[in-house]
């Protein structure tokens, strides 16, 4: 019975199709399985539809047809109430960070634990323990515009990792980064796979792909191809 | 502690937001003021005019040879007529040490004059008399019909030149009034609307990290309880000072009437309302915020 749910994939998508109200299909007919503790890319060219097939998995997007399942739950019998819920079991990281420039390091990394309610002393011991870990330790006083981009990103995959999600989500999160920064943001990313956490990162830059001995998923016009297994 | 998170955080984000948020409130106070002025001149014009109503009355003459005894009849007669508020008796010796009163120094004029020759009569209170012409008519017909009352008297055209300018008054107040009400509740919420838009990315990311729609909208809805209760009081606190000062240095007011304050009832409500405003237009305008 164990196995049984171990088996369970972590994503999967069953011919899922997002066509919007103006008629643009951003996705059609996908199918894709990720398992628990998988790495995996996800490339194609910019409009190709990677934003939309994250989107879809933290419930920003609901498919027009096919289903999405995230650890054996269907998506599409998701609540509207219990969105929060599910979104608390993934992190998601930017390409643009998306942090609250008036808000401390230490705040915007806090927000994760505040809206799943931690108290004050675990919000505070987590997010210590967090910012250390990626080698931000002492900078939780500082507003994001004083680090650097690289820092920033760091921030950024602090909040989407303090409260331990199941499943971590990067759309294009080096996109703004040299490629020293961005090596370090994969080695960060790669590190929490290694501690169990399914990973899904989209990004357009080839080189990150280059002799990757993870799998590649890519988009193209809405179609999804495996690429390297 | 769980219930007084989002006070905490609502104090918290006032902080952040200090500039802001005073900016709204301020538009809020300038709102409120503009309106609850209006309705302190109104309210004022009322006062006025109750003063008058209340100063208005009939007064029905009796016949001369009216016998004693009949009085308390008569009394009993007129206070059974709806309508009828008080009725006071004054007789014909009253009436002459009354008209005594009012010649002053000529009251010489009136000497060797049998106070008999003026009539005794009753003046009479009627509720709320003021700018009702035909209740004051249909009750003077009445009083006509006592036996012993010989002529009944009443400010007619006063009465009738109150009802206009009431009537006038009434209405520019009803109308400017309501103008005034849809110009704060429209300049109010898109003040709101302009706080919230510009903290639409705090919003969009704390659905990201998982928040619930009552975790976000929480706090922010007790900013627009405490900016409609600061911006109401403010307000009501300008214009009470105000009031008190107009009413220090204009001693005697008008026809004895002093600038009046609006009633607690009335403050009560234009707070209430204040915050049900600031509560509806923030819902309002996250609602969208707050969609998928």
């Amino acid at each position: 019975m164990k196995e049984g749910i171990q088996d369970i994939p972590m994503v999967e998508f069953s011919g899922v199709t997002k066509t919007y109200p103006q008629g643009v299909t951003a996705l059609d007919d996908v199918f894709l399985t990720m398992e628990k503790g998988e790495f995996c890319f996800l490339t194609g060219p910019s409009g190709s539809g990677k934003s939309t097939l994250l989107k879809l998995i933290y419930l920003a997007e609901r498919p027009t047809k096919g289903d999405i399942f995230i650890g054996g739950i269907n998506l599409n019998s998701v609540r509207y109430s219990n969105v929060s819920t599910i979104r608390r079991k993934i992190g998601i990281i930017f390409q643009d960070f998306k942090l609250l420039l008036d808000r401390t390091v230490f705040e915007n990394v806090a927000l994760a634990l505040e809206v799943a309610g931690f108290s004050r002393d675990q919000v505070a011991f987590r997010v210590d323990k967090v910012l250390e870990s990626l080698g931000l330790g002492g900078k939780g006083g500082r507003y994001p515009l004083e680090l650097s981009a690289g820092e920033q990103q760091r921030v950024a995959i602090a909040r989407a990792i303090v409260n331990r999600p199941p499943v971590i989500l990067a759309d294009e999160p080096t996109g703004n980064l040299d490629l020293e920064r961005t090596m370090e943001v994969l080695g960060i990313l790669e590190e929490l796979n290694a501690r169990g956490a399914t990973v899904l990162f989209a990004t357009h830059d080839e080189r990150l792909l280059k002799g990757t001995p993870r799998r590649t998923f890519r988009l193209r016009d809405g179609k999804l191809d495996v690429i390297s297994q | 502690m769980s219930i007084l998170k989002p006070f905490i955080r609502a104090i918290e984000d006032i902080r952040q937001h200090i500039a802001i948020y005073c900016l709204t409130t301020i538009v809020v106070t300038l709102n409120i003021l503009i309106l609850v002025f209006f309705l302190l001149i109104y309210w004022n014009l009322h006062c006025l005019a109750s003063k008058f109503g209340s100063r208005l009355g009939i007064v029905a003459y009796l016949e001369t040879d009216v016998k004693e005894g009949k009085i308390p009849e008569i009394y009993k007669e007129l206070l059974s007529i709806p309508g009828v508020e008080a009725a006071e008796y004054v007789s014909s010796e009253d009436a002459f040490k009354r008209l005594e009163s009012y010649l002053g120094d000529e009251k010489s004029v009136l000497e060797g004059v049998d106070p008999a020759f003026l009539p005794p009569s009753f003046e009479i209170k009627v509720k709320k008399a003021l700018f009702q012409p035909e209740r004051l008519r249909a009750i003077s017909k009445k009083i006509q019909g006592i036996s012993g009352v010989s002529k009944v008297q009443y400010g007619k055209d006063w009465v009738q030149k109150l009802e206009v300018l009431a009537n006038l008054t009434r209405n520019v107040v009803v109308v400017s009034g309501l103008l005034l009400l849809f110009t704060a509740a429209f300049v109010v919420s898109t003040t709101i609307r302009l706080n919230v838009y510009s903290r639409q990315e705090e919003i969009e990311i704390l659905k990201l990290v998982g928040a619930t729609n009552s975790f976000i909208e929480g706090p922010f809805l007790i900013e627009a309880i405490l900016q409609g209760l600061m911006g109401s009081g403010l307000a009501l606190a300008i214009l009470f000072v105000a009031t008190r000062h107009l009413k220090t240095i204009w001693g005697g007011g008008l026809y004895g009437v002093k600038p009046q304050f609006l009633p607690i009832e009335f403050t009560v409500i234009i707070v209430l309302s204040t915050i049900i405003l600031c509560s509806i237009g923030t819902h309002i305008s996250m609602k969208r915020f707050l969609k998928l």
